[in-house]
This record gives C-alpha cells, sequence and structure tokens, in this order.
C-alpha cells in the first residue's frame, strides 16, 4: 500500500493540491507603507508629556521615572521656578536605549509621562531620536487629541 | 538561410526578453501561493519589477574576491548563458526552426548538461568554502540526474525512432501523443528536468539556508544576473523539450493550416511546465544530498533501464 502511495507520488500530489489552492484564496498581506495595522489600545509607543488643559505640563520633575528607568534613558535639568515650585529645563528621553517597557509611565505619580502609539520614527541622524521638552510635550498633544478620538 | 537567421534571432531574442517576465511571474506565483501577493510596489501589480532589479543589478558594484581564479571567474557566468542559448538554438518553436538538426535532442542534453560547468566553475573559481561546496554538490548532482534522464530519453527515442525534434513532433501528429506512450519516461524526465535547472526541491547547488548563496555566493551585479538568466532559460528550453517530446509539440487543432497557432500551442504547453516548477518550488522542501542520490540511482536508473524494454515492446507493435 505504502509503495502504491510512493508509485503514484500520492502524498506530493496532495501537497501540490493545496498549494494550488492557496493560489486563488486572497492574500494576507498588509501592504504596509501603504496600509497600517492600527496599533492595539495598551501599545507601547514613543513617549510624551502629558499637558493640563491651560497648556502647563503636568510633570514636576519629581524624578521617579528616571529612577525606575531600566536602561537610563530618562534625564532631566530643572530650576526653582517663581512660586517656589521645581520647574523644567529640559527633559530628555533616549529613544537609542528605550526598551518600551514602560516602567517609566508606571512610576510616575501625576500621570504625566505617557506612551503613545507612534511606532515609525527611524531617523536618518542619531541626535534626532532624542527627544527633548519641547518634542515631549508635542507628542503630549498629539497623544490626547489622540485620546479623545478614541473615546 | 535568411530565414533560418530571423528565427535564430526570434529565438534568441525570446530568451532573453522571455525572462524578466518569468522571474515577475515566478514571484508572483510563489507569492500567492503562501498568500503573500508578491511584488506589489514599482507599476500596477509591481510588473515593472524586473525592471527596477536590472536596474539595481547593474548599478551594482562588481566584485572579484580576493584569490578568486580571475579568469574562471568571469567565464563562469557567460558559459551559462552561453551554453543555454546554444540549446535553444536548436529547439524548433512551431515553424520557427533556427538550426534544423538531425541530432537536436542529443545537442540540447549535450548543452544542458554542460550548462552544469558552470555552477562548478563559479564554486571552483570564488575560492569559498560554500561557494565550492555547491560546485561539488553541482558535480554529484551531475552524475545523479543525467543516467536517469539520458536513459528515459533514450526509451522515448526508441520509440520515436529519430533525434530530430520536427521528426518527433510528426511521429506524434499520427500517432497520438508521446505521454501516452511513456508515462515513466515522462515523469522522469520531468523530475530530472527539474534536477537539471537545479530548481526546489533539487535546487542543492544553491541552498539559500545551507551555502550562504551556494556557488554564486561572490557573485554581484551582471554576472549574478547572468547565473540566473542561464537558469531560466534552461528552463523555458526544457519545458520546450518536454512539451515537444510528450506532448506533440506545435500539433493541436488547426495548427495545420495556421502555423502561428501551432508556436502559440507550443508556448503555452511550455508555459505550463514553467509554471510547473515554480509550483513544486512553493510546495516541497529541500531534499537532503543522500535522499537526492538515492532516489536518483536507486529508484529511477533502474526504473528508466526498466523503460527502455518497454520501449522496445512498443515500439515493435506501434513504430
Ligand atoms: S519605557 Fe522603559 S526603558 Fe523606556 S524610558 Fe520608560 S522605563 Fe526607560
Ligand atoms: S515621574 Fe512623572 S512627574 Fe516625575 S519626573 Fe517623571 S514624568 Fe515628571
Amino acid at each position: 500500500m505504502s509503495l502504491l502511495k510512493k508509485a503514484t507520488f500520492t502524498d506530493l500530489l496532495k501537497g501540490m493540491k493545496i498549494t494550488l489552492k492557496t493560489m486563488f484564496k486572497p492574500t494576507v498581506t498588509v501592504h504596509y507603507p501603504f496600509e497600517k495595522v492600527p496599533p492595539r489600545k495598551r501599545f507601547r509607543g514613543i513617549h510624551a508629556l502629558k499637558l493640563n488643559p491651560d497648556g502647563s505640563y503636568r510633570c514636576e520633575a519629581c524624578y521617579l521615572c528616571a529612577e525606575m528607568c531600566p536602561s537610563n534613558v530618562i534625564d532631566m535639568e530643572m530650576t526653582e521656578g517663581k512660586d517656589g515650585k521645581k520647574e523644567l529645563v529640559d527633559f530628555t528621553v533616549d529613544l537609542t536605549r528605550c526598551l518600551f517597557c514602560g516602567l517609566c509611565v508606571e512610576a510616575c505619580p501625576r500621570d504625566a509621562i505617557v506612551m503613545t502609539d507612534i511606532y515609525e520614527f527611524s531617523q536618518y541622524s542619531i541626535d534626532k531620536l532624542i527627544l527633548h521638552k519641547e518634542d515631549l510635550l508635542e507628542l503630549g498633544r498629539y497623544y490626547q487629541k489622540r485620546q479623545r478620538e478614541r473615546k | 538561410m535568411i530565414e533560418h537567421f530571423l528565427s535564430l534571432l526570434f529565438i534568441v531574442g525570446l530568451m532573453l526578453v522571455a525572462v524578466p517576465p518569468i522571474t515577475y511571474l515566478e514571484r508572483k506565483v510563489l507569492g500567492h501561493m503562501q498568500q503573500r501577493s508578491g511584488p506589489m510596489v514599482v507599476g500596477p501589480h509591481g510588473v515593472l519589477q524586473p525592471i527596477a532589479d536590472a536596474i539595481k543589478l547593474i548599478f551594482k558594484e562588481d566584485v572579484i574576491p580576493r584569490g578568486a581564479d580571475k579568469l574562471l571567474f568571469v567565464f563562469a557566468p557567460s558559459f551559462s548563458v552561453f551554453a543555454a542559448l546554444l540549446a535553444a538554438s536548436v529547439v524548433p518553436i512551431g515553424f520557427i526552426n533556427a538550426v534544423p538538426m538531425k541530432s537536436g535532442l542529443l545537442f540540447v542534453m549535450a548543452m544542458s548538461a554542460i550548462s552544469i560547468y558552470a555552477f562548478f566553475l563559479a564554486g571552483y573559481s570564488s575560492n569559498d568554502k560554500y561557494s565550492f561546496l555547491a560546485g561539488m554538490r553541482a558535480a554529484a548532482q551531475v552524475l545523479g540526474y543525467e543516467l536517469p534522464m539520458g536513459f528515459a530519453l533514450m526509451a522515448v527515442v526508441i520509440l520515436f525512432g529519430s533525434f530530430d525534434f520536427n521528426e518527433i513532433v510528426k511521429w506524434q501528429q499520427t500517432h497520438g501523443w508521446g505521454i501516452f506512450y511513456q508515462p515513466i519516461a515522462f515523469v522522469i524526465f520531468l523530475i530530472m528536468m527539474v534536477a537539471e535547472v537545479c530548481r526546489p526541491p533539487f535546487d542543492l547547488p544553491e541552498g539559500e539556508s545551507e551555502l550562504v548563496g551556494g556557488f554564486h555566493t561572490e557573485y554581484s551585479g551582471m554576472r549574478f544576473a547572468a547565473f540566473f538568466f542561464g537558469e531560466y532559460i534552461n528552463i523555458i528550453v526544457l519545458s520546450l523539450v518536454v512539451s515537444l517530446l510528450f506532448f506533440g509539440g506545435w500539433s493541436g487543432p488547426l495548427a495545420d493550416k495556421h502555423p502561428v497557432l501551432g508556436v502559440l500551442y507550443h508556448l503555452l504547453k511550455a508555459g505550463f511546465f514553467i509554471f510547473l516548477t515554480f509550483w513544486l518550488r512553493a510546495t516541497f522542501p529541500r531534499y537532503r544530498f543522500d535522499q537526492m542520490l538515492n532516489i536518483m540511482w536507486k529508484i529511477f536508473l533502474p526504473l528508466s533501464i526498466l523503460n527502455i524494454f518497454i520501449a522496445a515492446v512498443e515500439a515493435l507493435f506501434v513504430g
């Protein structure tokens, strides 16, 4: 029986039948740069700093996120503001090292640092991967707009 | 004379022009068989992809590795195209017959057999262990497929009583297609043909997953492309030959009155076998080396010898 099977190439022909059938099935390809898979709701893309409704940033420079980060991504500079509160001079996120674990977001007591759903951030120059305060606030605006859209 | 020259021009032109679309179709077919869509970006549905590839290959840096045998290294790819085109020149397509030859079949077999020299010249000359291994594999593969293929053809030739393609087709026009007389020879020839052009599942000399790129590991640019030209032309030629030997070549309804129709029939039949090589490639994994030799020597070689007797008996009754 098995000899007959071999002699008539039964198994091989079965395989060929499957490939032929598959050829006429619709493809499952997502044509990436033209079509995109929408990221999931809790997708962890690049960071953003959230803003208050009045346009000021929520971060109060407590350093918890920087402490928590396993790869030493976050750094910030601050001064004392007019009202005696800490004020950010700069807030840098070095995406070249970040592993998108989200621990910084977990750590933040003020819900100031968040992660957007942006995953396309390749750059030709490495300095562009170091995000500064202004970039992060811009991303924050994007994030909040996106959140509102999703609701 | 002029007629032969034009035919030759047509056949060589056809071979060279057909290769890029065939590479495109191959990628499309392979893609769809794996539920992908293949090339899509360059031109509508990616039809201009071969042109983009050609431009890329032309502008690639041409590297000759240190320690390579320069003469052979440069010679090997052109040898591949040259042998394939020589084989193509004697195959008649319908009424287009560039070099009418009494022993056309023998010549085609000889030419496509020496085209594998390109592989081991490349493997030998590139001074690279992967290429070298691939060259050795190619050499061993020749020993594997050449004998069963030769014997399968011997059976066919005994039946048809001629090496001349025109005679062979004439025989089939009166007696019916060769496949009905010689199914075993057809199967063996088909499998050996796949082995001959080093296509999966017998792509051992190329074995990307084992040998980097096989014999063409060190090649780049147009030399690299030349190998593939040779390979695809060989596929076309052998597909034409299969349809000549077993499927009546250009015979078909109304083909006597309209020779152009005959050309079309022949090309369509060959097209099916070209498609078959893609199909096999999408379906089967590569054979291991010992498996390949086992199949060739322990199964197909005795079978093809046995088949000669069958052919002889048939020739007695039919011929
Ligand atoms: S996501 Fe992880 S690695 Fe990136 S900054 Fe936050 S804590 Fe650091
Ligand atoms: S943990 Fe939150 S509030 Fe504290 S520095 Fe980081 S982002 Fe600012």
